[in-house]
């Protein structure tokens, strides 16, 4: 890689610094950003002979566009984070809006044909609302006492109003035990998994990246 | 900018190809050495590397290791066993698609 200097004190605070007010907080990207940051003003530095204001300005303005704050669709528009983490977990997002759609519309499909044996007491459904509920309030209550952020822990975050979801499949079976009601009470079941996941992987990813913390 | 398009779908296929000469690599030695390779034809934007990589691993086709350099800690990747097999399936995958492009824009080269 040839020749290269290293920073100073001083120098390496001004990228951290640059980093935080950038936003980019998550653990998944914060130590390993920072590396490429500084390797890249050494390299210039070294090679290049740059003062470090002017290899700091060249690599600003490469990493400004990867690091703007900005919001996806597929996770939801009130929630913003560097485009470098909505990269990252956007796939995660598309599957979970491929699984839930298929879901749906599979139980509203499937339970026109199991109307015979598919249908639940209201007491099963009460419970199953009250255990879905309890179980995401619990699983987001966990992830704020992490106080770590990771791009899992963001879309995690991003999945909180789902919570609606078995409180309207509640309402809506209240009436009587219906299709639609039934879908959106197994799409709450999944969400719970679905937010059980990410909580892990979000845990799993702390873990991995505690060391360079 | 047009030829960075026709390398976007690639960039998987790239990353385990150099893990699979290396021993291990590092985020920004990883654009280095694709820079180098290609003498500047291809720059690997950082924005498109990271989640790439962590893809890769979360895949369990990468493996990550940490060291100390200087002040800092640095990540390092490098192939899993599943990687490794990956890495052959992804290249034969690759040099059929190479063959598929060359008869289809230059035919008479394909057939030399």
């Amino acid at each position: 890689m040839g020749k290269t200097v290293e920073l100073t004190v001083e120098q390496e605070a001004v990228i951290k610094n640059y980093l935080r007010l950038k936003g980019l907080d998550y653990v998944d990207f914060t130590a390993e950003i920072y590396d490429h940051i500084l390797s890249d003003i050494e390299q210039l530095v070294a090679a290049k002979e740059m003062s470090f204001q002017d290899a700091f300005y060249q690599v600003q303005k490469k990493w400004n566009h990867h690091l703007a704050y900005s919001e996806s669709v597929f996770i939801g528009l009130a929630f913003s984070a560097p485009k470098l983490v909505l990269k990252k977990i956007r796939s995660v997002a598309i599957k979970n809006y491929i699984l839930v759609f298929a879901l749906y519309f599979g139980v509203l499909i499937g339970s026109f044909r199991m109307d015979s044996f598919f249908s639940p007491s209201l007491y099963v459904v009460d419970s199953i609302v009250i255990l879905t509920v309890l179980g995401m309030l619990y699983l987001q209550y966990q992830l704020k006492k992490t106080h770590l952020k990771t791009s899992y822990g963001f879309l995690m975050k991003a999945q909180k109003l789902a919570i609606l979801v078995p409180v309207f499949a509640g309402i809506i079976l209240k009436t009587g035990i219906n299709t639609i009601g039934v879908s959106l009470l197994v799409l709450g079941l999944y969400s719970v998994f679905f937010q059980g996941y990410l909580y892990r992987k979000h845990q799993q990813t702390i873990v991995k990246n505690t060391k360079i913390l | 900018m047009g030829t960075q398009k026709l390398y976007k779908g690639s960039l998987q296929t790239i990353i385990l190809k150099l893990m699979a000469e290396h021993d291990k690599m590092y985020g920004y030695e990883i654009t280095q050495k694709v820079k180098a390779l290609t003498a500047g034809e291809l720059k690997i934007t950082e924005g498109a590397l990271y989640p790439a990589l962590h893809k890769l691993e979360a895949a369990g086709l990468l493996e990550v290791s940490v060291e100390k350099t200087g002040n800092r800690f640095r990540k390092y990747y490098q192939l899993t066993e599943e990687g490794t097999q990956e890495t052959v399936h992804k290249l034969a995958e690759m040099k059929a698609f190479l063959q598929t492009m060359q008869q289809l824009v230059s035919p008479k080269l394909s057939t030399e």
